[in-house]
């Protein structure tokens, strides 16, 4: 019988693992800023919210 | 603008006079962005007496971009169905690609440099506020913002190669790697060859302050180093070498605190690359 992943077992990443790892991405971007950090996190939390929206309304 | 070039900046500015000028017809397009009564007809039967740039406006309005394949057959097909404004910006990138052929070159690569030229300006059109640029200036100064270092890769490809290489090995932005290297400054090079090639004005003052546009005190650029940016995060998301140019914090309160613009700005640019890319 196939069982269904829950979406935290093992192996399979959660949600917020995956929020976490978009933001690691872009903040890597920015690792050369000489700006406060966080006016820095500020920046990347916009831009991950726009590119999680974005992606949610692909997959509408 | 030109009053404040530096000295390291000067040598290949006044280059820029040696590079090919663009074509006729490019030029006469350029002449009529600031007229607000134009002859189509008159475009269309200019642009038409090129065939290699006729060829190639073609190809990029029937591109997936425009979701129009195959059905746009002749230039005033094009520019009935696009509009003049967007025929121009492609006449005018089709006309800088065919002047602006870099040599091979270690760490540049024009391909991916056009690719960021056309997110850059589909990013910069979602970004623009009416009251800052229309949608159509806004692509325009986004595809050319980086034009300066299209002209130094073929003025100087053993600098360009240099550059690479340091900004590769101390894994600094473009623009960071010419200030500690001590070289010209791309946006400087792009602005003097916008203004040789009789750009408008708001146009090259954009390209000049793209990286430090609260020098600029010019709108335009702020719109250009927010869109820069946004380009540069999303590319992060796939490639971790990925590396934003510093930021301008004004130029990010006066562009990038909109974050539903930010958001329209981000969707935009994915799509392209959903859809398989730049069409330049």
């Amino acid at each position: 019988m196939e069982t269904s992943e829950s979406p935290d077992s093992p192996g399979s990443k959660s949600k917020s693992d995956e929020r976490a790892t978009l933001r690691e991405k872009i903040a890597h971007a920015f690792r050369s800023q000489q700006i406060e950090p966080l006016l820095c996190q500020r920046i990347v939390e916009t831009l991950a919210q726009a590119y999680e929206a974005s992606e949610a309304d692909d997959n509408e | 603008m030109n009053e404040a070039i530096s000295p390291r900046d000067s040598t290949l500015a006044a280059a820029v006079k040696d590079l090919p000028a663009l074509p006729e017809v490019v030029t006469e397009l350029i002449a009529t962005m600031e007229q607000s009564d134009v002859d189509l007809g008159s475009v269309a039967r200019k642009l038409g007496r090129d065939q290699a740039l006729t060829g190639k406006v073609l190809r990029l309005a029937n591109s997936p971009f425009f979701g129009l394949q195959g059905r746009i057959g002749t230039v005033h097909d094009a520019i009935t169905v696009l509009g003049l404004r967007a025929v121009r910006s492609l006449v005018v990138a089709c006309g800088v690609q065919s002047a602006l052929q870099p040599p091979l070159i270690r760490g540049f690569d024009a391909h991916e440099f056009w690719n960021h030229a056309f997110e850059s300006a589909v990013a910069a059109r979602t970004l623009a506020h009416p009251m800052i640029a229309t949608p159509d200036a806004a692509f325009l100064a986004g595809l050319l913002h980086d034009v300066g270092k299209l002209a130094i890769s073929v003025l100087d490809p053993e600098g360009t190669e240099r550059l690479a290489a340091y900004a590769h090995e101390y894994d600094c932005c473009w623009h960071c790697a010419e200030v500690n290297c001590d070289m010209a400054e791309h946006a400087h090079v792009g602005a003097a060859l916008a203004s040789r090639w009789n750009f408008p004005e708001s146009l090259c003052e954009a390209i000049w302050a793209h990286h430090t546009p609260s020098l600029g005190c010019q709108r335009l650029a702020a719109v250009i180093h927010v869109a820069d940016i946004i380009v540069y995060a999303m590319s992060a998301v796939f490639d971790p070498k990925a590396l934003a140019p510093l930021v301008d914090i004004d130029a990010w309160i006066e562009a990038g605190s909109d974050a539903d613009r930010v958001g329209r700005a981000v969707g935009a640019v994915l799509r392209i690359r959903q859809n398989g890319g730049s069409v330049l």
